[in-house]
Order: C-alpha cells, then sequence, then structure tokens
C-alpha cells in the first residue's frame, strides 16, 4: 500500500462511528469539534485537552512514532491532536505492520518510516502550513499602510509615515 | 326493462385489527441528515435461467468524490473470464478524483467486494444506490431465506458469510442480512437486518444527538433505489436510459453489444452504467430536494409518500390522528360506498367518429368545488345526522341546471343510505363468470325487497347521478351529513419545490396548486426547462395529495388468521378472522375517499346527461375522460342498436364539433379556479382533436372494445386508419396496452419496444373497419410473459430446479421467468384451472420455448407446452399463442354492461352497450381489490381470494345462516351419499369447520334441494 494513500472506505467508516459515538454536531465549548478528540457519553460535550485541564492533568499525550510493537520512541504532542490525528493516522497504516504480532524487523522499519512520514506531515500542518497565509496576510496589510514597495521604507529603518 | 339478473355483489369493509399497535409517531427529518458517502454498484449476470452475478462495479462516493472504483466479480469465475478483468484493471484506470481518490481501478472477489461493502453501507452508513436494487442484491448473496416482521413475504439474503476450520462456509451471524419486501415494479422496501451481539456504536440511532446506544435499535441502511425515487418524483415509470434522458445525465447509458460475456466492451459498459448510475442519484436528489417536503429520500416510496410528507409539513395532522373517538360506524358506512373510477366501453367494436374529451384535473377539480380542504384542515369532522325525508328534498332539486351551479357541489359531501329499486348506482358485481371477479359498473341496481335493511349506503353524489340519468327519486332510508368545524392549530405555509407559496390556513390547496402549474406558463423569470420541472412537480403532488391517501389501506402479511373488529353497512360492528388484515394508511379517511370518487362520476354522469340531452351518445369514458360521438357537422349515422333511424336502418346522432364545444363551454361554470389562471372550461377538448403543426381540428376515431381497452385514430383521406402515436401524429400514443402489457416482445423477447401493441392494434382496427390486415408474423408463437421471482410463494416451485445445485447456480430472488397462459381447454388431464400456471426459468430464444420443461407453480409438477393442438394432454398443456391472445382480446367482452336488448354483454356484442339491471343475491364483504395489481395483470395470480380479503359477516354470512343449520337437520348417510365425501370430513363440517369453496357450493345444492324436498 502507498505510503499516503488512504483505505477511503475504512476511514468513512471510522469517522462515520466517531461521530455517532459523540452524537451529530457535538462540539466542545473551546470548539473543538473532530469527534475523535471528543469524549463519547459525556453530556456536555467535552474534549480530551478541556477534561485533562479540569482535572488539572497534562494535556500532552505521548505519541508512540512507530507504534508501540515498532519502536519506544515517543513524542509528547497535544492530546486532542493525538487522538485525532496521529493515532487515526496510525489506523490507516496495514494492520499488520501497526500490531506487528511476531516483531518482523521489516515491518518496524515500514511502521518507523510510516510514522516518520505521518509525524512529519503533522508538525509540518501544525508549524508550518499557517504560515504562508499568514505571511500573505501581513503582506497585504502592510501594502494597505504602507503602499506596495512597503519593504524600502522598512529597510530604511525608518519609523512608516503616518 | 329486462328482469333484474341476481348477482353477488361485494362491499368494501372498514376494519381493523383487535391487536392493533398504536400508530407509530414519524420522526420527520429532525434526525435525518443525508449521509455524504454513498455506495452506487451495478452488477452484470449471465443471461441464462441462473442469472448469477458474472461481475460489477461500484464507486464509492464521497462529498460528490469519487474517491474509489473497483470491479467485482463472482467467486467461481472462471479463469479466463477473470484474466479479460484482470488485464482490464491494468489498462484502465480508475475514474476517481484526481486529488483524493485512488488512480487505481480496483479488482476484487464477490467476498473482498462485501467486506468492502459492509464496511461502506453498514459501519459508514453511506447511502446505497442502484438502480433496480432488488435486483442486484441478490446477485451477491450467499443464501436466501424467508424474510419475517414487518418484511413477511418478502426475501432475507445472507451476504456474509466464513469459513470454519474444517473448509465449511457459514453465514455470519454477527453481519446483517437484507431484507427485500417486493411492493410492486416500480417500489421495493430493503433494509439491513438485526444482528447478533450487534457493536454499541451500530446500536446508536441514525442522526442521535447525543450517541447514546439505544437496544432496541438495529441500523436498517440507507438504501437509495433510483428507480423508486424517480417514479415517486415523476409518477412514471422509468428505466435507467429514460431516467438519464428525463433528468438531463451527461454521462448516460451506453448500449451493450452483448450481454452475458465479459469483454472489455461489456466491462466499460458497466462501469459506464454505474457512472450514469451516480449521476442520476445526484441529479434526482437534487429536484427531490426541491420538493421540500420533509421526507427521507429513502422513505420516498412513491408520490404517494410525497403527498402524505407535504400534508404533515403543512402541519395537516390526519383526521383520525387527532379524532380517533370518531364514529367507526359511518367510516364502516362511508368506505362501504367507495368505488373506483367509472370506467367502460359504450359503443362496442365499432369504430365512431368522436371527440375526445377530459375534465381538468378531476380530483383536484372536485375537491375544490366541494371545498374539501375544510376538511382537510378543520380541527373537527362531525357527523351530522340527516332526515331521509332532508336528503330527498335536497335531491329533488337536483337537475342539469342546478348541477352547473358550483354551490349544489358545497352540499354533497354527505351519505345516504338507499333500498335500490332500478337506480343506476355503481355496484361491485361478478359479472363475467369466466373471469370470476369483481369489476365496477354503474347499472339498474334492485334490492332483494324494500325493507330499510336491505338498504345499501352510497355517497350522494353517486345517488344525484342516479336522478339526474334516471329522472327517479330512489328510497332512501337513513342519511348522514359530515361537517367541518374550526381549523386545525399550527397550520404552516410551505413553498412547492421553492417557488410556489400555498398557505394551507388561508387557501384552498387543491385549487392553489392548480392555478400555480397553469400561471408557470407565463411565468419568463423561469427557464423552459425549470418551467416544465414544476409543471410536473406540481402534477405529482396535487394527483398525490387529491385522493388516493384518503383511500389507503394497507395490507398486512399474516402467517395466520387474524382477528378483526368489521364496520360494514349495519350499525353494529362484528368480529371475524382473517388472513392479510388491512389498516388504515395515515390520512386514511374513507368519507373523503368515498366523496371524491363519486363526485367524479357524477361529473361524468352530467355530461353523459348534456350529451344525450342533445341526442348524442360516447364510445367510451375512462375516469375523468370521454370520447364523445361527433362529427365537424353532426347529422345521423347508421348503426346497429342505434335509437334513431336513417334510410329505414337504426342510427345514432353524432353531435357536431360545434355542440361538443358548447357543452364544454357549460362546464366553465364548475371551475373553481381563478379564471385569470385558468380560463375557460374545466371540461377540455384534448390536443389530441388537434393537427400538432396547424392546430387545426381533426377528426378523430375511436374504437373501445371493453373498459381500459381503446384505441383512438385517424383516417386518411381514402378511409385508411392510422393509429395516435406519439412522435408521428400526436404528443401521446392513444392505444391501450392494457390486458397486452405484460407480453414480452414477440419479436425480440429481450426489446423494450412495445410497437407490436400498435401492429395488433392496428389489425383489430382495419378488421372492424372491414379492410384487409396484413399478417402480423407472430400470432403461432407461445405467448410468453416475463415474471419476477418477487415473494418467497414465486420461488418456491422453482425450489426443484434448484435442488443440488450451487447456490451461484440457483435461481434467486427478482430473477425474471417466463410464464405463459393455457388455452381453454387445453389444461392437462386433472388440473385444477384455477390452480394451474406455468412457469420456467429464464429464456429468450422462442425456439426453446416448447421444447423446455415448465413447472406448474401450485403443485410443482412439469409439463410441456404446445400452442397448436384443440386440447391439453395428460402431460402437455395447450398454451396460448400470441394469435390466441389478441383473438381473446379483441372479443373481451365487456360484461357489465348489456347489448341493446338488455342481454349481458357477450364475445360478439358489437354497437351500443347499455346498463344492466342487476339484483343483489348475497353481499360479501371485502377489503382493496387493487392488491398485487402486477400479478393479476400477468395471469401469475388466478386465485381472486388471494388478491383481496374476506370479511365475512355471520349475520350476512349464507353458510352459516342458511346452509348449515339445513344440512345438520338431514341424515349423515344421506349427506355421505349425496356429497361423496367422508363421514369424518362431514362431521368436522357440521360441527362448525367451513369447508372448501368448491365443497360449499356442493353442499349449498344438496341442502337446497333437500329443503325443497322437505317442503314438497
Amino acid at each position: 500500500m502507498a505510503l499516503r494513500r488512504k483505505d477511503q472506505i475504512r476511514t468513512a467508516a471510522r469517522q462515520a462511528g466517531a461521530q455517532r459515538r459523540v452524537g451529530e454536531d457535538a462540539a466542545c465549548p473551546c470548539g473543538e469539534k473532530r469527534p475523535e478528540a471528543l469524549i463519547a457519553g459525556r453530556t456536555p460535550t467535552v474534549c480530551y485537552e478541556c477534561d485533562a485541564k479540569r482535572r488539572s492533568k497534562s494535556t500532552l499525550e505521548e505519541h508512540h512514532v512507530a507504534g508501540r510493537a515498532n519502536d519506544p520512541t515517543a513524542i509528547d504532542v497535544p492530546i486532542n491532536d493525538h487522538r485525532a490525528e496521529l493515532s487515526v493516522a496510525q489506523y490507516e497504516w496495514p494492520p499488520l505492520t501497526l500490531q506487528n504480532p511476531e516483531g518482523s524487523p521489516l515491518l518496524a522499519i515500514a511502521a518507523r518510516i510510516r510514522g516518520f512520514v505521518n509525524t512529519l506531515l503533522y508538525l509540518i500542518g501544525k508549524l508550518l502550513e499557517p504560515i504562508p497565509g499568514d505571511l500573505e496576510a501581513y503582506d497585504a496589510q502592510l501594502r494597505e499602510r504602507l503602499g506596495p514597495q512597503w519593504w524600502l521604507s522598512v529597510r530604511n529603518d525608518e519609523p512608516p509615515n503616518e | 326493462m329486462s328482469k333484474p339478473l341476481p348477482l353477488p355483489i361485494a362491499i368494501r369493509i372498514y376494519s381493523q385489527p383487535d391487536s392493533e399497535e398504536p400508530r407509530r409517531k414519524r420522526k420527520g427529518l429532525a434526525h435525518w441528515r443525508r449521509p455524504n458517502t454513498m455506495l452506487v454498484i451495478d452488477a452484470e449476470t449471465g443471461v441464462d435461467e441462473a442469472q448469477a452475478l458474472k461481475f460489477g462495479a461500484y464507486r464509492f462516493i464521497r462529498d460528490g468524490r469519487c474517491l474509489e472504483e473497483g470491479l467485482f466479480h463472482a467467486d467461481d469465475l472462471p479463469a479466463a473470464d477473470r484474466a479479460v478483468l484482470e488485464t482490464y484493471v491494468t489498462s484502465h484506470a480508475a475514474g476517481t478524483d484526481r486529488r483524493e481518490g485512488d488512480p487505481e481501478l480496483l479488482l476484487l472477489s464477490r467476498r473482498e467486494f462485501l467486506a468492502r461493502f459492509y464496511l461502506a453501507a453498514y459501519k459508514a452508513r453511506s447511502l446505497v444506490v442502484g438502480f433496480n436494487l432488488p435486483f442486484d442484491l441478490p446477485r451477491l448473496a450467499c443464501r436466501i431465506g424467508k424474510a419475517r416482521g414487518r418484511y413477511a413475504g418478502g426475501f432475507s439474503l445472507a451476504l456474509w458469510d466464513y469459513q470454519d476450520s474444517d473448509g465449511t462456509w457459514h453465514i455470519n451471524k454477527h453481519r446483517p442480512r437484507i431484507a427485500i419486501k417486493h411492493i410492486d415494479s416500480k417500489r421495493a422496501i430493503i433494509a439491513f437486518t438485526k444482528t447478533l451481539n450487534p457493536a454499541e456504536e451500530d446500536q446508536i440511532p441514525h442522526g442521535s444527538p447525543t450517541g447514546e446506544p439505544d437496544k432496541a435499535h438495529g441500523f436498517q441502511g440507507h438504501f437509495l433505489d433510483l428507480r423508486q425515487l424517480a417514479f415517486a418524483i415523476t409518477d412514471r415509470g422509468h428505466t435507467l436510459r429514460s431516467a438519464c434522458d428525463a433528468f438531463g445525465v451527461e454521462h448516460g447509458k451506453m448500449t451493450a453489444e452483448r450481454h452475458g460475456e465479459i469483454t472489455e466492451s461489456y466491462i466499460t459498459y458497466n462501469r459506464r452504467d454505474v457512472e450514469a448510475t451516480a449521476e442520476l442519484a445526484f441529479k434526482l436528489l437534487d429536484e427531490y430536494d426541491r420538493f421540500d417536503v420533509g421526507l427521507q429520500e429513502t422513505q420516498a416510496y412513491s408520490p404517494a409518500s410525497l403527498g402524505k410528507a407535504l400534508l404533515r409539513k403543512m402541519g395537516v395532522a390526519p383526521v383520525l390522528d387527532w379524532q380517533p373517538k370518531f364514529p367507526k360506524q359511518y367510516l364502516g358506512y362511508a368506505e362501504s360506498a367507495f368505488f373506483g373510477g367509472r370506467t367502460s366501453a359504450h359503443i362496442r367494436k365499432v369504430p365512431v367518429p368522436i371527440v375526445y374529451t377530459d375534465f381538468l384535473s378531476m380530483y383536484p377539480t372536485v375537491n375544490a368545488l366541494m371545498g374539501l380542504w375544510r376538511y382537510v384542515t378543520a380541527e373537527e369532522v362531525s357527523v351530522v345526522h340527516m332526515d331521509a325525508s332532508d336528503a330527498s328534498d335536497f335531491l329533488r332539486t337536483i337537475n342539469v341546471e342546478t348541477l352547473f351551479s358550483a354551490q349544489t357541489w358545497k352540499s354533497l359531501p354527505a351519505f345516504v343510505r338507499v333500498v335500490p329499486d332500478g337506480d343506476v348506482l355503481p355496484t361491485r358485481a361478478k359479472y363475467s363468470l369466466e373471469s370470476n371477479d369483481y369489476q365496477v359498473a354503474l347499472n339498474h341496481l334492485h334490492a332483494v325487497t324494500d325493507n330499510p335493511e336491505d338498504g345499501l349506503w352510497f355517497a350522494l353524489p353517486d345517488v344525484a347521478a342516479s336522478v339526474l340519468l334516471t329522472g327517479r327519486m330512489p328510497k332512501i332510508v337513513d342519511a348522514f351529513r359530515i361537517v367541518p368545524k374550526g381549523m386545525l392549530a399550527g397550520l404552516r405555509a410551505i413553498r412547492l419545490r421553492g417557488a410556489v407559496t400555498v398557505d394551507p390556513g388561508s387557501q384552498d390547496f387543491f385549487r392553489a396548486i392548480i392555478e400555480e402549474r397553469k400561471r408557470l406558463a407565463f411565468n419568463a423569470e423561469l427557464s423552459a426547462e425549470e418551467r416544465d420541472r414544476l409543471d410536473k412537480a406540481l402534477k405529482v403532488l396535487a394527483n398525490a395529495t387529491s385522493y388516493g391517501i384518503f383511500a389507503e389501506m394497507r395490507r398486512e402479511e399474516s402467517a395466520e388468521k387474524v382477528a378483526v373488529t368489521c364496520h360494514g353497512i349495519d350499525p353494529t360492528p362484528f368480529e371475524c378472522r382473517v388472513l392479510n388484515p388491512e389498516k388504515p394508511g395515515e390520512y386514511c379517511f374513507p368519507p373523503l375517499a368515498s366523496v371524491i370518487t363519486a363526485a367524479a362520476r357524477l361529473m361524468l354522469a352530467l355530461l353523459e346527461r348534456c350529451l344525450t340531452d342533445l341526442g348524442g351518445t360516447y364510445a367510451m369514458e375512462d375516469t375523468d375522460s370521454m370520447a364523445i360521438v361527433a362529427t365537424q357537422r353532426g347529422g345521423l349515422i347508421e348503426f346497429p342498436g342505434g335509437p334513431y333511424r336513417r334510410n329505414g336502418k337504426p342510427a345514432i346522432r353524432p353531435l357536431s364539433w360545434a355542440q361538443v364545444d358548447a357543452i364544454a363551454e357549460r362546464f366553465a361554470s364548475l371551475s373553481p379556479y381563478d379564471r385569470t389562471a385558468i380560463p375557460g372550461s374545466i371540461l377540455k377538448i384534448e390536443d389530441d382533436n388537434f393537427e400538432p403543426e396547424t392546430l387545426r381540428q381533426r377528426q378523430l376515431w375511436c374504437l373501445a372494445i371493453s373498459a381500459k381497452r381503446y384505441c383512438l385514430f385517424l383516417r386518411n383521406p381514402i378511409g385508411e386508419p392510422e393509429l395516435l402515436r406519439k412522435g408521428v401524429n400526436n404528443k401521446e400514443d392513444r392505444y391501450s396496452e392494457h390486458g397486452l402489457g405484460h407480453l414480452l416482445n414477440p419479436s425480440n423477447p429481450e426489446s423494450d419496444v412495445r410497437s407490436w401493441i400498435a401492429k395488433a392494434w392496428l389489425n383489430i382496427v382495419r378488421r372492424s373497419l372491414g379492410l384487409s390486415i396484413q399478417p402480423l408474423g407472430f400470432e403461432r408463437r407461445v405467448a410468453i410473459g416475463r415474471i419476477t421471482v418477487s415473494s418467497p410463494n414465486v420461488l418456491k416451485p422453482l425450489e426443484a430446479l434448484n435442488a443440488g445445485k450451487a447456490f451461484a447456480r440457483q435461481i434467486k430472488p427478482f430473477n425474471f421467468i417466463v410464464s405463459c397462459h393455457v388455452a381453454k381447454l387445453g389444461h392437462p388431464i386433472g388440473v385444477d384451472p384455477q390452480h394451474f400456471h406455468l412457469i420456467a426459468p429464464y429464456e429468450t430464444d422462442p425456439r426453446q420455448w416448447e421444447k423446455c420443461l415448465w413447472i406448474d407453480q401450485y403443485s410443482g409438477k412439469r409439463y410441456t407446452i404446445a400452442a397448436s393442438g384443440p386440447y391439453g394432454l395428460r402431460t402437455v398443456a395447450r398454451v396460448k399463442s400470441y394469435g390466441d391472445v389478441l383473438r381473446e382480446y379483441e372479443f373481451h367482452p365487456e360484461a357489465k354492461c348489456a347489448d341493446s336488448s338488455g342481454s349481458p354483454c357477450s364475445k360478439q356484442t358489437i354497437g351500443l352497450l347499455c346498463r344492466r339491471h342487476v339484483a343483489v343475491e348475497s353481499i360479501t364483504y371485502i377489503g382493496k381489490e387493487s392488491n398485487r395489481l402486477e400479478e393479476v395483470a400477468e395471469q401469475s395470480l388466478l386465485d381472486a381470494s388471494v388478491v383481496y380479503t374476506e370479511y365475512p359477516d355471520p349475520r350476512r354470512d349464507e353458510w352459516l345462516s342458511e346452509i348449515l343449520p339445513k344440512l345438520k337437520i338431514m341424515k349423515l348417510r344421506d349427506l355421505i351419499k349425496l356429497s361423496g365425501m367422508s363421514r369424518a370430513q362431514l362431521q368436522r363440517i357440521r360441527s362448525g369447520r367451513r369447508p372448501h369453496r368448491r365443497n360449499q357450493e356442493g353442499l349449498k345444492n344438496i341442502a337446497i334441494k333437500s329443503s325443497k324436498r322437505y317442503h314438497e
């Protein structure tokens, strides 16, 4: 199975099940809507992160990058992201790779690569993905305030004319 | 006047099962959200009798984007065929979304596909979409059985199995089965059944806001059969091709060069079918959303479903829901006065020049005229008892003039009990010994005595029609009126299809919807396509809400007899036990249903009276239309049995076109519509009467054989007939297929083209005109009908054929099979003609039909057939050829009418027909007659008792009240001798066990003879 190809039907089944368990349109007051990040059976609806905060627990959770069965390496990630993104991404792996019951070294390597890619994509999504949009928004603001060549005035280290 | 002929008559009963569960509250759309995923499937099968799965294709679609496409094949597909599929998937890419979809075209075995199907249909709760799903789903099954509970009478399909350690396959009980219950050729109920130990997640109801599992809940699936949805939206049956054309699907259906053989082009054809189905699904759902009736699309079974949902949306609650104490006795009276539309031939088998007329939206029109919307939206509908003299006084005012006053129609929602004495009233009787079925006719009815107890209930419009046609006052012994009071709280205005606003509180819905339909033609803001769609939608909604839903009775399949309370023509109800009892539908309210159809009959009676006043007559009538005998200038034409004389011979008087126009104009006074929207009359001179291009009126001709069997045609300058054909000389075909529609095309059994019926009609017309006829070329072929294995009962006789075969090779649910019809005297020796019907596995090669073995549906015994020869032999049935069927068709008697001398119409009767005189011999209570209409039409159901339920009233049961007491006083020894029955059998009968109908007849004769002897 190609690295980034999803089993779309399995994904749909999992997502539909997750949504059903927490209820249609369920959302935490904090705005979290991803069904995997919400605790099933809670009224009112609450997400794992808010629940942890309420119980004065850590809002970070250990994520085993290659799966517990393949490698002990773990990183701390926000609890909601762990549940709704990184764990979910591992469900897309071939089940044998994730579970690796006999400890196959090749499957373990496959899992490390898959886990690395998943984590990298997650980090790209978290750390880099918002940046282009932000830069473009700042550019638009500066363009509005300082003109189309706003950087010329910024380079001169002179305060912009109000 | 000829002597009335005593006939057994049937009356509809209002019944309710004693142990009826309270009606489930409809959830509406509050918790319904259309799944954003759909699995579209289509299977291709072999063309042999098993019609087993060969291969199929599917698409998984999310938010309108195809994410996965694949092919699946039978588990035991031969290696050569599999190789073709394997080569295909390596050389073709999937038609999936470029960004998110899987570019690979998958190839799965049936079991592998079913694993995907389970995830998509059950776990992801996607819409399962197909065109004719009842056919496709059994191709995927590994075992079948009988469904139970709500789906009793249907099939239960096991799809998922597993292999144990011994290699044996078992049904996986942790996976659901699929239950399919056939309703008719366009509709079926499909659902997942409950599983063993379901996961909690699967017990969460769809749309649950809390995610709380409900132990009683079993997910039933979201099966969307587009054939059904297209029918619900358009009120007409569609094929995939016609639906794609009608809804503008871009990638419509392709044509297959050859079916059943796996080739590259055939695989492409199959994939295209799936693509077309998916596109059609979006088009239909888009159209459905515009109806905005607040009904889950998977539950839109018919236009009536839409109509009921629309009423719910307007806040119109069913009368019997908010008035559960409405006196049942009056529901019984009203139900007993219920009859369908008036339809019959009046001039038989003689071509006559006509003007074809029909009433504008007959049922909505009479509803509006009588102000029935007030009843639908009333806070209370009450029964007001009337003095018989008041009813008589009202009827005395009835004449042509008063009936052309709209005000008169407001007084018509009432019922009267009449002791008929030759009055012209609707009657449901067994007019034909040959067909032995109940037919409704407007005849001169006579009660046994003039005792009030022998009176029958009729809707007031029917009695008014009698007064109008006979000029006589009937003997009225009782009467009541229904009166609306107040208005329902919570009525809500709606926008029909997003374009037309109707306020149920201030507008008459029936009137508003017809007016808006007509206004559309002048609405420049809408595109022509949108106007057309909206017009059709409003027509569907108008028809769906104006009559059928008030008459709806639902037949429940039951394995055992059920106790029911019945309300008939007597004030007190009776109890009896019946199989397949009926329950009133959601909006069922017999007083409205009966008065609506009666008013439509009154409208036709008024038209009849108008033209007979001018000396005219008509060729036939059909519910809301009438073919009036008319020529451009009128005059007299020679005619056997006619009341006038021309050249010393009997003649009839055709009206002139101008006279017909004048009659139509009179009906303008009854138009309940806004004249700016619908100017003119409610009686329309149909478009068929005009040249399509020049719009000049042309002379139409009509040849009628019997009710619903007629043909309209033109005659060219040399007198040759030309049938009215769609796309040739008219907008519509105007030759009826009634009675022939179930037969395969004899020239090409695989073709749906029905032009052979036109050819047959043309010959019938030519013969009636004394012209030469062209041989059809298929007269000697066995007349073959195609029927569907729609229930376990149809499949049962085929079990012997299935025995010992692998499941894939067996004949399965919803397979096609062929049937033929046994000719008169053609039954094999020793069989019961009432319980004999031959079927055979599907075979489209006509050469094989006389060679293969046919199975009697009732006994399971096998026979061969022959389409020639005088009679049947021990193992050979002489069956009808197309020539036989067409001859019978041409001579089909209009048994409910009399010839001009007053004798019952026979096969040889031609010319003017008139009304029969019928005396009530006995009364039988029956349920609705329209069950399993298609099976009756295709003659796969010969036993009428299977079609309708009889409700024996001990007080009117001749067996209990007359025959049995006589049998009890006879000596057993004599009875044994006279009947030939065994002692034990007769003892059982005398102690109360009812014998078979045939034995009942025999014992009745014995009892009557012995009683006569005793009195002598």
